[in-house]
């Protein structure tokens, strides 16, 4: 064939493949529809607290359900980080289902909707997932734990959280022994992390004003108790936990106790002073909320991973990872018998146990039930212990499903269908 | 201002692959310019 000839004939492949792939993407920037309560009292978007963003791939919807008696403001928020689907669905499951008698409930679903938009790079992500309903399939975007880099790029080499006023001028809670926000170091990427450029800056880069904006909803509407749902992959050490900033370390130690009674084993960890730029550490610190952030396991996140699909994200099935956890055992038995062997012997005791794994992963997985339905129990029971230790801004719930009730019926008989028919059972607690 | 500049690279980048495609006379090296122009030109088009 002509060189010339081969040469349009390539080109034109290449716009073909260009146009294919392309399509796929873009399809990836339409949200997927989301079907609130019939409690809902108002809806509106981030871009209401910062009109800078409207407009912007980062302005996002927020779900607003007042009671009618009066009490506290809780805010809930998922989606921080897009490729924790439990923490994104969670959300959305509460969005849907709730009922609010006193107090006042905000529920931010997808906090940072420009990381909806694409998957993490090189890791062959699924799209999208999705979840059956009595009323037909959902289907849910999986996306990255990074802004889109076509809605804010390019990436410093370094990234410094910003210090911004929220700090200088309007610190709520900065002792002498706080070094505040604004001395963090961080990847380069972490500047499209919406979990680490809180407490965010005015005109800063398009995420830093999704997190200012976020922060300035959190003291202009007065939130009393800010919940923030993640998952992480299981080798990390904060997992199945609640991370408490120290002003709701009472709040969450009454939740963690009622959660065992509820078969919900849940740990609990102090928010880390030095480490700075997430949720639980400034939004305490920028305002007199009391920030909870909640962590469950999600495979899909691991370094271990086997070959990526979707059976990772919905039913956490992974058998890379249980193989780890066998090997985890294996080599455990073999470090206490050296250790025993040792100390018959009159030697000192080398290493007993390694961690490799932070959660067991079983053979069957962890479901997307049980990984959204700690989050939904955990904000219940920290509601609960909120309004029994601030009975004047208590704030009464209904309408949302059980953890038991979650994991025996299914996380889909508990959202809309795709049409946005209502779901099928309402289980009150 | 760093993002036009970026974006002027990517076209420039585009252009001198589809000018060596039309240039090179052996198969391989054209599929090679091929392949480098799909993630240019979505890069380009701000799809990815």
């Amino acid at each position: 064939m002509n060189p010339i000839h081969r040469a349009h004939a390539l080109l034109a492949i290449s716009l073909l493949a260009c146009a294919v792939a392309g399509a796929k993407f873009v399809r990836q920037w339409t949200p997927e529809p989301l079907f609130p309560s019939a409690a809902l009292t108002r809806q509106g978007m981030l871009s209401d607290y910062k009109p800078e963003l409207k407009g912007a791939a980062g302005d996002t919807e927020i779900y607003y359900f007042e009671g009618e008696k009066p009490g506290g403001t809780v805010l809930i928020c998922g989606g921080t980080h897009p490729n924790e689907p439990a923490a994104y669905v969670a959300a959305v499951a509460i969005l849907e289902n709730l009922r609010v008698s006193a107090g006042r409930v905000i529920v931010i679903p997808r906090a940072n909707k420009a990381g909806f938009m694409h998957t993490d790079s090189q890791e062959a992500m699924v799209h999208s997932y999705r979840i059956e309903t009595p009323h037909g399939m959902r289907v849910f975007r999986n996306g990255s734990r990074f802004t889109a880099p076509v809605k804010q790029w390019p990436d410093p080499t370094i990234y410094v959280n910003p210090r911004g006023e929220f700090w200088d001028g309007l610190c709520v809670d900065c002792g002498p022994n706080n070094p505040g926000p604004g001395n963090q170091t961080l990847a380069g990427s972490d500047s499209r992390n919406l979990n680490r450029v809180y407490p965010g800056k005015t005109d800063g880069t398009m995420t830093e004003q999704v997190g200012y904006a976020i922060m300035t909803l959190i003291r202009k509407e007065g939130v009393g108790l800010a919940i923030d749902f993640h998952e992480a992959s299981p080798e990390y050490p904060t997992i199945n936990v609640m991370v408490a900033h120290q002003r709701a370390a009472d709040v969450a130690s009454w939740a963690t106790l009622s959660l065992s009674e509820d078969g919900v084993e849940i740990g609990l960890d102090a928010s880390a002073i030095m480490l700075r730029g997430l949720s639980h550490r400034e939004w305490g610190d920028g305002s007199p909320a009391m920030p909870v952030l909640f962590e469950s396991a999600n495979v899909a996140q691991g370094r271990l991973k086997g070959r990526v699909n979707e059976e990772q994200i919905t039913k956490g099935i992974d058998l890379t990872y249980h193989r780890a956890e066998l090997i985890q055992k294996k080599l455990n038995e073999r470090l206490a018998n050296d250790a025993a062997k040792a100390i018959a012997a009159g030697r000192e005791p080398g290493e007993r146990s390694r961690k490799i794994l932070y959660v067991s992963i079983p053979e069957g997985g962890i479901p997307i039930e049980v990984r959204a339905g700690r989050h939904v129990q955990g904000a219940k029971r920290l509601i609960e212990a909120f309004s029994e230790m601030e009975p004047d801004r208590a704030v009464e719930l209904g309408g949302l499903p059980s953890y038991k009730a979650l994991v025996a019926d299914g996380l889909g008989q508990y959202l809309h269908g795709p049409g946005g028919q209502p779901p099928a059972t309402i289980v009150e607690d | 201002m760093i993002v036009i500049l970026y974006i002027a690279i990517t076209a420039y980048l585009v252009g001198l692959t589809v000018w060596v495609l039309y240039r090179e006379k052996e198969w391989g090296l054209q599929a090679v310019c091929a392949l480098v122009l799909i993630p240019l030109l979505l890069r380009l088009f701000g799809m990815k």
